[in-house]
């Protein structure tokens, strides 16, 4: 258990930022880097995405003002960061998101770092069709077992509105599994 | 008592006894009760066809050199020069001079710049695009109120100024293609 409180004074001091960065890291690398992958998918772009996300977390701590968690904010940069990648990708490729998204989960099953069965790889051709909203809240619920509340806190949103969001989103995977 | 009025008359009983007790539920828990549930039952069907885990993988010590490459790619704090001058009087010399350098070649470019700004400097094509693109939204009228505003300042001839020969004009005519002007009528 880490004292958030006492974290991010020692992140905020240049005489102790660099010690209390290496133990921001430690605790919240696989769990960030679990958040990122499930957006861009490929692990060579999350392992990009981590390391920006980690990167704007040192340079900007001093501009955090503690009215969210500190995880929250954490969170909320890999998200951004994230859909700001593939939304950069997909213009580079001058191609829609939907597209980009379908490319994405037909890589997938040539990637050397995926070892999902078909249900899997049809799960993730489920989620790769809901609107973006969408697919951050089943992910956020559904694998990684957020709290609405905790989702709510890091998409600075309301808990109805995520229910709702969550209620589709499900409502479509499983349509979407029982018919393909 | 009808078998419904027993119902209802039950229902109102519950209903009083559960809003005496003390206990209070979250927000608006019973309006989304029905949505909730049936995500988790949704949720379950989704568990039951596919799985929980996604089934992705990272590269054998991924988690443990993770921290060092983020460490080489975080931004490096500028080290404070020191070098001092010794002799200040040869520095101010220094100084001096490279000011007046910097300012002759500031006017000098500064000057030639001002000098290739002319009308005649602007390539046609420049000037297509700029009526292409900038002027759009004037049609005939606008420019014909445009040419009446300032047809004072502007003097009366000044569209006229330049006389075309009847040679030119001839050539001119027998030239263009019908098709170039259905195309600018378009």
């Amino acid at each position: 258990m880490i004292d958030e409180k006492k974290l991010i004074q020692e992140l905020k001091h240049p005489k102790s930022k660099e010690k209390a960065f290496r133990v921001l890291i430690s605790v919240y690398k696989e769990r960030l880097y679990w958040h990122i992958r499930k957006i861009v998918i490929s692990h060579d772009d999350a392992d990009d995405v981590l390391q920006n996300t980690f990167i704007k977390v040192f340079k900007n701590i001093e501009n955090f003002k503690e009215e969210s968690k500190l995880y929250s904010w954490m969170y909320r940069i890999a998200t951004n960061e994230s859909i700001t990648f593939i939304n950069k990708r997909a213009k580079q490729k001058n191609i829609s998101l939907e597209e980009m998204q379908t490319k994405m989960i037909d890589n997938l099953e040539s990637d050397s770092y995926f070892e999902g069965d078909h249900a899997q790889i049809q799960l993730q051709k489920a989620i790769s069709r809901l609107p973006q909203k969408q697919q951050l809240v089943f992910n956020m619920k559904y694998f990684d077992d957020l709290k609405y509340q905790e989702i709510a806190d890091i998409l600075e949103t309301s808990v109805g509105a995520l229910k709702a969001s969550y209620h589709h989103a499900v409502k479509k995977i499983e349509e979407f599994l029982r018919t393909n | 008592m009808k078998k419904d009025d027993k119902h209802n008359d039950f229902l109102n009983r519950e209903k009083d006894l559960y809003q005496k007790n003390g206990f209070s539920t979250p927000d608006a828990y019973f309006e989304s009760f029905e949505d909730d549930l049936m995500s988790k039952i949704l949720e379950e069907e989704i568990k039951e066809k596919s799985s929980t885990k996604t089934g992705m993988k990272v590269p054998d010590l991924y988690f443990d050199s993770l921290e060092e490459k983020i460490f080489e790619n975080l931004p490096k704090e500028e080290k404070k020069s020191k070098i001092r001058f010794l002799n200040t009087s040869n520095f101010y010399r220094f100084a001096s001079v490279a000011a007046a350098a910097i300012l002759i070649i500031w006017i000098m470019t500064t000057k030639k710049e001002q000098n290739s700004l002319n009308f005649d400097s602007i390539s046609n094509n420049e000037l297509n695009n700029w009526v292409t693109n900038e002027t759009g939204d004037l049609g005939t009228y606008e420019l014909a109120a445009l040419y009446e505003d300032n047809e004072d300042l502007l003097g009366q001839d000044i569209l006229f100024t330049n006389t075309i020969s009847d040679e030119d004009l001839e050539l001119y005519l027998n030239d263009i293609e019908i098709e170039d002007l259905l195309d600018s009528e378009n």
